[in-house]
């Protein structure tokens, strides 16, 4: 029995089509389609963030809280100072899990020459453990916050059903104190591993990122330009290919770029101390961008987000966290209204809109995710990347095995984008 | 190495989730790998070509696709126990609130009218093959997936 050729070690069902004569290269999504938005239709709004959190094991976090931004959007309803605190937390510790699965269980094997993140144990133990202390880590700090690290069960549109006990936070922040040092190790690791060399110009997009806290109100680009997130269907076009079951992302025709890479490469001077000093000669260019680079991107978030994360448990312990949360009731709307949710899962920025009725029901539901944002950028670099090869006439293998490289790269969550 | 029972996770079309929870498992997940051959594991390691005879298959997701289909034919001919775990191959889970005589309008609301689904319907796993034992949760619990890790040995001797 053969399996399907999928591209291993990503999230999700992709095969990777490499032309080599014309140089052209194709990564054709076969994931099934689960259809979430149309799911959404005639659902309570209040059930949004419980459903779209299933769209990704790996972000599901993520999910729920822009899917909670949007409801919160059209009902014009705004969380207090406490909920606002939480879910930065929140999405450090998202941040951290996501970032993490990538690096060390998809990414490090391919360095390593090893074929799995479970070989790396035997060759490499003292890394294997940094590894799994991060994971206990993030793991916990989304469990003290959310419920649980995969699909969250603490948070409501409005705020919390439960807040997390200041014991419990003061536990966390002692464990994130225990975990820094070491940590600076692991990423370490990432910042010296050697990427191949190829240079193409692509634009960056992100939201601003002014604490560097992944909740910014405005997109901007690499270029200069600006917009709003309630105007993205005007910006950012999905186009249906038919040899793929995830739309193909492009901004104003192109194809661009989102997620850790372009978040350094915007925001770096406003990284917290530690993870400053380790970004401090690391700075991409989207005009000489190199995806590879994303790597080193998303092991500077890791330290950055450990650095956040306390930062946020302090400022939590300084405030009077009362024993429960005082219930929000969600307000009747008089007519249909669209609500706009986005922030910057660890992938890039997540959009989701959704139109809801006087009943409080979901008429109209889009989703934007930062894989296919990404998509049409993967394969402009695939291109790059194989001219150079063929170049240096690489084997039709060696080139495959780069390529693979280049798309793991990207940390595809192939799941996301055909939600 | 070859005298260690056959172990292999597949995943059709989910969110992963499942998968991620046996990384939950952290010491425990090695401890275990050390016992078994994993024969498969799409996320995490690459594919040795050919699938062995396997004694115990992990099926997560939901049935969704002709691909999900066939590679759960393939797998029940080649596996002693298949286990389906996590609510998406239990029941079909979200995916299957969208009934097949609805299924044409929710794709063209998704995709526009021109475009050819892969998806055929959503169905859990028991409805294409025989399934031996099924693991709730959305997503199992991680003292649940331990439980059948340890369970696996009376699972192979049954």
């Amino acid at each position: 029995m053969n399996l399907p050729d999928y591209v291993t070690k990503i999230e999700g069902h992709g095969v990777l089509n490499i032309h080599f004569k014309e140089c052209k290269a194709r990564l054709e999504i076969t994931e099934g389609e689960r259809l979430f938005e149309a799911v959404l239709l005639g659902q309570n709004a209040s059930r949004a963030p419980f459903i779209t959190s299933r769209i990704c094991g790996v972000c599901p976090t993520a999910h729920n809280l822009t899917s909670i931004l949007a409801v919160e959007d059209a009902l014009k309803i705004k969380p207090d100072e406490i909920t606002f605190e939480l879910r930065k937390l929140m999405l450090s510790g998202q941040v951290i899990f996501s970032h993490l699965l990538h690096l060390f269980f998809l990414v490090l094997p391919d360095y390593y020459n090893v074929p799995s993140a479970l070989a790396l144990a035997d060759k490499f133990p003292a890394e294997y453990h940094l590894a799994l202390n991060l994971k206990r880590l993030s793991d916990h700090l989304l469990t003290v916050v959310g419920g649980r690290p995969i699909h969250p069960t603490t948070t409501i549109v409005g705020g919390f059903i439960k807040y997390p006990a200041k014991g419990n936070l003061v536990t966390l922040q002692n464990e994130i104190a225990d975990v820094l040092d070491e940590a600076e190790d692991f990423v370490k690791i990432f910042m010296s591993i050697e990427c191949p060399e190829y240079r193409r110009e692509s634009e960056y997009l992100s939201l601003t990122n002014d604490n560097y806290d992944l909740l910014g109100n405005t997109v901007i680009s690499s270029s200069g330009a600006q917009f709003e997130p309630k105007n993205y269907r005007d910006e950012i076009k999905e186009t249906v290919k038919d040899y793929s079951t995830a739309k193909f992302g492009t901004h104003r025709e192109k194809p661009f770029n989102v997620g850790a890479i372009a978040r350094i490469s915007m925001f770096h001077d406003k990284l917290n101390p530690k993870a400053k000093k380790m970004a401090s000669e690391f700075h991409p260019d989207s005009k000489n961008h190199n995806a590879f680079e994303n790597i080193r991107a998303q092991a500077i978030e890791l330290m950055h987000f450990l650095e956040e994360a306390s930062i946020i448990i302090d400022q939590l312990l300084n405030m009077e966290i009362p024993e429960k949360p005082t219930p929000v009731s969600l307000p009747k709307l008089s007519q249909n209204t669209w609500g706009i949710g986005a922030i910057e899962a660890p992938r890039g920025t997540l959009y989701h809109a959704y139109e809801i009725g006087p009943d409080g029901k979901i008429v109209n539901a889009d989703i934007v995710t930062p894989t296919v944002q990404n998509l049409t950028s993967i394969e402009a670099d695939a291109e790059a990347l194989l001219q150079i090869l063929k170049l240096d006439q690489k084997t039709q293998n060696i080139c495959v095995q780069e390529l693979e490289k280049l798309i793991r790269a990207y940390d595809p969550c192939i799941t996301c984008s055909v939600h | 190495m070859d005298n260690k029972p056959r172990i292999a996770i597949f995943d059709l079309t989910d969110c992963e989730g499942c998968e991620l929870q046996f990384l939950g498992l952290k010491e425990k997940l090695l401890d275990f790998a050390q016992d078994y051959e994993i024969a498969s594991w799409r996320l995490v390691q690459p594919h040795k070509g050919d699938l062995p005879e396997i004694d115990v298959a992990i099926i997560q997701g939901t049935v969704i696709t002709d691909a999900d289909a066939e590679l759960v034919r393939k797998v029940r001919e080649k596996a002693k126990a298949v286990v389906a775990i996590g609510e998406c191959a239990r029941t079909g889970w979200i995916p299957a609130w969208i009934e097949k005589e609805n299924q044409p309008r929710a794709v063209a609301y998704v995709y526009g009218d021109q475009y050819k689904p892969h998806r055929t319907a959503a169905l859990p796993v028991k409805s294409i093959v025989k399934v031996d034992l099924e693991l709730p949760g959305c997503p199992p619990e991680l003292t649940v997936l331990e439980n059948f890790l340890n369970n696996i040995p009376n699972l192979i001797n049954q």
